[in-house]
């Protein structure tokens, strides 16, 4: 083995390949001509390479952060992958589904081009999450994070021709995700600037203290909780059902949802030891564990009966990692994987049943299990592990689970145990609920009737993901020695010398709650039969986000109906009062520094300042008006003259030139409403009042600001540092072009901005012009 | 309304306030000067040449619209940021030539292409809004 390890090169281009060959393979997809497509196989080779690659770096590589390219480490943007057995399997998980799903999904759409776009962006939408797990770097992730949420705004809507409601699913889908990662990324900022690293693999190492972990804690969940589906934030999840199956299964069950998980078993390191980690994720947890389970008995079709399904299952996850312990954590890393496996493989087979009955409605189904034994017995082996029945993967992990739950301290354990038992009664009954209610009985409508066994293309990867989930139950103890073990340890940092996991521990406390959960489960399924349970009186989650836009809408509009029509007077008057007015403070402090010698020459430019402000106010037209401005703005260029400014001097001259063009020019749009003085005393009053309270705010602002301490190190640190760094001598234009030059980048495009604003605002023509022959014509 | 005594004028000064905006952007880095001021000084230079001659003679002596040459500093700029990147640098750094000939040393600076930008953004882009200005006043007044 030693003699196989990769280079540090090598890993570095093989982890990038795997990461970006989906996508090049989706954009690829994207770009095929239409209808000569024989490009179906491509997205499963893609896929399957990627597994591959990642299988071989986890084989013959070794635990390392992996410098791509540091862009601007000082800015933290930098492309990192943090290579080892976590993220390494999470990515196995990730492209091996991908895989199976390009599979289905080959036989699901046929040889549509929808089915080419949809397969495309699925591609990408695996390079993005490949990047997220693979991220070593927080702003990285974040980028990664959005990019998944974006695709699966395009996924939703494929449906669009055939739908409606994809549309508004896609948007609720973007608009919670998205608004949940806005103070997601101001707490990876805090995270970052508080410990001077972005770095998962050094913030891991060296966990920043206690606040700010909290901070960034209470920052960073509202991310997690929307994309992970968690009341209150769970809406979307049922909502984005109006993708495709496949979609669904990739997407909304196997790995996009869960980010939030993958996230909060990488920040446990970071943030763990925080008070908040357990008191916010357990409840919320909790929560959404029993109202997801009670809505998908509640539910008439399947495929969102087992959304909500995914909604309690995640809940379940959150609890987990929320007990905060490292062997918590470990449960919840094999529940993420069993779960990710037998959830997509179950929304697969739905997609199954929909093809061979055409309904995926409870009430019309029914009887399958003679019809098209073989996809009875394939959902049977992923139902059973969501069961949690003996001896699937699911039956392990919930044991798990359980286990760690008896062990964990009794800070919030009530609240945790009553969560996940009742939750996982309902799992027992809505799984129940949904296989006999599809299998058993009879047929209850003409169409399923006519229902047909399904050929081995649908069946194949439901079935692959059925024996996985049984054999990671039976081989239970090859699961512990060469997948969660390392896996844990990496997560965590350091080994858990723990039993090892086993199949049958003999008769204990998990076996006996097991046991009941499923005798209850089952119970409940009988008592209440196949009628769905009501959804109760509360508002669901997209109603109230539907009256949430609607209600943005309403404040916008009547601000807009408010404001626009508005006399300009008002607006400026508005903005100088909200920029002056703190400034009024300072007024009598600043009282003192008007007493400061002047020389005659100073006190000549003020005379001429002066004579400028008088005319500004007395003379009768607007063009001596703008002259006597102009006045006013030279003699503050000689002002500065007088105190050695020669660039301001330069600079103002210059300003004062274009401003009294612009104002000279615009002015003639005013032609013939001259100002009317005589309008009434009153007005002229509270404009004088006005005035001259800004004029006084804005002096006393300048004077204060002139008397705060300058720090003397400043100065001297640009003198000695421009000629070595800049390479120049004129501090003001070093610092303009060097020292912030992003400033000035900045400030320049808002110039062409603004310049754009004017000439769109004018003309109304495109930009730049095009029409060359008007101009001529002018001429 | 086109005034002789302007255009002539116009004529002797637009070649030296040019020539003013290329020193003040050259000398810029180690004397007053600089791209802003120098942007500021080539639109006034523009919107000179506009009054003095009318727009349309302005516009194809210029052979480029103004609105173009704001975009091309725009894009300068940009380039300035992303350049250093494929170097390896962060963006936006900076670095020095200096180039001795016999009679006189030149001090090239990358930062010069970042101010060259600048005076393109900032000059054509105001030229371009005076132009739009003016245009627009005009055609208002009805004497085109």
């Amino acid at each position: 083995m030693e003699g196989m390890r990769l280079s540090e090169g090598l890993q570095i281009s093989l982890t990038t390949a795997a990461v970006l060959l989906p996508a090049i393979v989706g954009l690829i997809l994207l770009g095929w001509p239409n209808g000569t497509w024989a490009a179906r196989g491509l997205g499963i080779l893609a896929s399957a390479g990627t597994a591959l690659i990642v299988l071989l770096l986890m084989i013959a590589g070794e635990d390392a952060v992996l410098e791509v390219w540091e862009m601007a480490p000082q800015l933290f943007i930098r492309v990192a992958w943090r290579v080892n057995f976590a993220t390494l399997s999470l990515c196995v998980l990730v492209s091996g589904i991908g895989a199976l799903v390009q599979h289905f999904a080959g036989a699901y759409f046929g040889r549509t081009d929808k089915a080419r776009c949809a397969l495309g962006t699925l591609l990408i939408f695996e390079s993005a999450m490949l990047g997220l797990i693979l991220s070593d770097d927080l702003f990285l992730l974040f980028t990664f994070w959005e990019l998944t949420g974006l695709c699966s705004f395009f996924l939703i809507t494929t449906d669009s021709d055939k739908r409606a409601d994809t549309f508004a699913a896609a948007q609720q889908a973007l608009v919670v995700t998205v608004g949940g990662a806005l103070p997601m990324m101001v707490g990876f900022i805090a995270l970052a600037v508080m410990t001077g690293t972005s770095s998962l693999t050094a913030l891991a190492s060296s966990p920043p203290p206690l606040g700010v972990q909290t901070v960034a804690l209470a920052l960073i969940l509202p991310g997690i909780l929307s994309k992970s589906a968690q009341v209150p934030l769970h809406f979307w999840l049922p909502g984005a059902m109006a993708a495709p199956t496949p979609i669904s299964a990739y997407l909304h069950s196997a790995t996009m949802v869960k980010a939030g998980i993958i996230l909060l078993l990488y920040l446990f390191p970071i943030c763990g030891a925080s008070w908040l980690w357990s008191s916010s994720l357990i409840p919320i947890g909790v929560l959404t564990c029993l109202w997801g389970s009670y809505r998908a008995l509640g539910q008439d079709d399947i495929k969102l009966l087992m959304a909500w399904s995914t909604v309690s299952q995640l809940g379940l996850m959150v609890i987990t990692a929320g007990l905060g312990t490292d062997l918590a954590i470990r449960a919840a890393t094999l529940y993420l994987f069993a779960h990710a496996i037998f959830k997509a493989g179950l929304f697969l087979g739905i997609g199954g049943i929909d093809h061979s009955a055409h309904t995926r409605r409870l009430s019309e189904l029914g009887g399958l299990g003679r019809r098209a034994p073989a996809l009875a017995v394939v959902v049977a082996l992923l139902a059973g592990s969501m069961a949690g029945l003996p001896p699937f993967a699911g039956f392990l992990s919930k044991e798990l689970v359980l286990k760690k739950l008896l062990m964990a301290e009794p800070f919030l354990h009530d609240l945790a145990v009553l969560g996940i038992v009742l939750g996982s009664v309902g799992t027992v009954a809505y799984t129940c609920r949904f296989y006999f209610g599809c299998f058993a009985g009879l047929p209850r409508s003409e169409e399923t009737e006519k229902a047909l066994p399904i050929g081995w293309n649908f069946l194949f990867a439901p079935a692959v993901l059925g024996v996985l989930s049984l054999f990671g139950g039976l081989g239970a103890v090859l699961v512990d020695r060469f997948f969660l073990e390392p896996t844990t340890a990496a997560l965590l940092g350091y080994s858990l010398a723990v039993p090892e996991l086993r199949l049958w521990h003999g008769v204990n406390v998990p076996l006996i709650l097991s046991t009941g959960i499923v005798i209850s489960g089952y119970a409940v399924h009988r008592f209440i039969g196949s009628k769905p349970l009501p959804a109760g009186p509360l508002p669901s989650g997209s109603q109230l986000f539907e009256s949430f836009l609607a209600g943005a809408q309403s404040i916008g509009g009547s601000l807009n109906r408010g404001l626009a029509g508005a006399p300009p007077a008002v607006y400026i008057a508005l903005a100088l009062a909200l920029a002056f007015s703190p400034a009024l403070w300072l007024i009598e402090p600043a009282l003192d520094q008007m007493l400061t010698p002047w020389s005659i020459t100073g006190l000549l430019i003020l005379v001429l300042l002066g004579i400028g402000l008088a005319l500004l106010v007395s003379l009768p037209t607007k063009v001596g008006r703008i002259l006597a401005l102009t006045t006013v703005g030279f003699s503050v260029a000689l002002l500065y003259g007088q105190l050695s400014a020669p660039d301001l001097v330069l600079t103002q001259l210059l300003v004062e030139v274009l401003t009294t063009v612009f104002f000279l020019l615009a002015v003639r749009f005013l032609v013939g409403k001259e100002p009317n003085e005589s309008k009434s005393t009153g007005l002229n009053a509270l404009r004088w009042l006005f005035a001259s309270l800004i004029g006084a705010a804005s002096a006393a602002l300048a004077l204060t600001v002139h008397k705060l301490p300058a720090d003397g190190r400043l100065p001297d640190y640009f003198f000695s540092a421009a000629p070595e760094v800049a390479h120049g001598l004129n501090l003001v234009n070093v610092t303009l072009v060097d020292f912030r030059a992003l400033d000035t980048l900045v400030e320049t495009l808002v110039v062409i901005l603004a310049c754009v604003g004017v000439l769109g605002l004018l003309t109304g023509r495109e930009w730049p012009s095009r029409k060359k022959s008007e101009h001529e014509k002018h001429a | 309304m086109k005034s002789f005594l302007l255009q002539e004028l116009t004529r002797l000064i637009l070649p030296f306030s040019v020539l003013m905006a290329i020193a003040l952007l050259i000398k810029g880095h180690d004397a007053p000067g600089g791209g802003f001021v120098s942007g500021l000084s080539l639109a006034v230079a523009g919107i000179l040449g506009f009054t003095a001659y009318g727009l349309g003679r302005f516009r194809r002596s210029l052979k480029v619209e103004p609105e173009r040459v704001a975009l091309l500093g725009g894009l300068i700029i940009m380039i300035s940021l992303f350049a250093p990147l494929v170097l390896g640098q962060a963006p936006l750094s900076q670095g020095q030539i200096q180039i001795e000939l016999s009679l006189f040393s030149l001090k090239l600076h990358s930062a010069l292409f970042f101010d060259i930008g600048v005076v393109l953004a900032v000059g054509g882009g105001l030229c371009s809004a005076a132009c739009a200005l003016w245009e627009t006043s005009l055609t208002q007044d009805g004497d085109v």
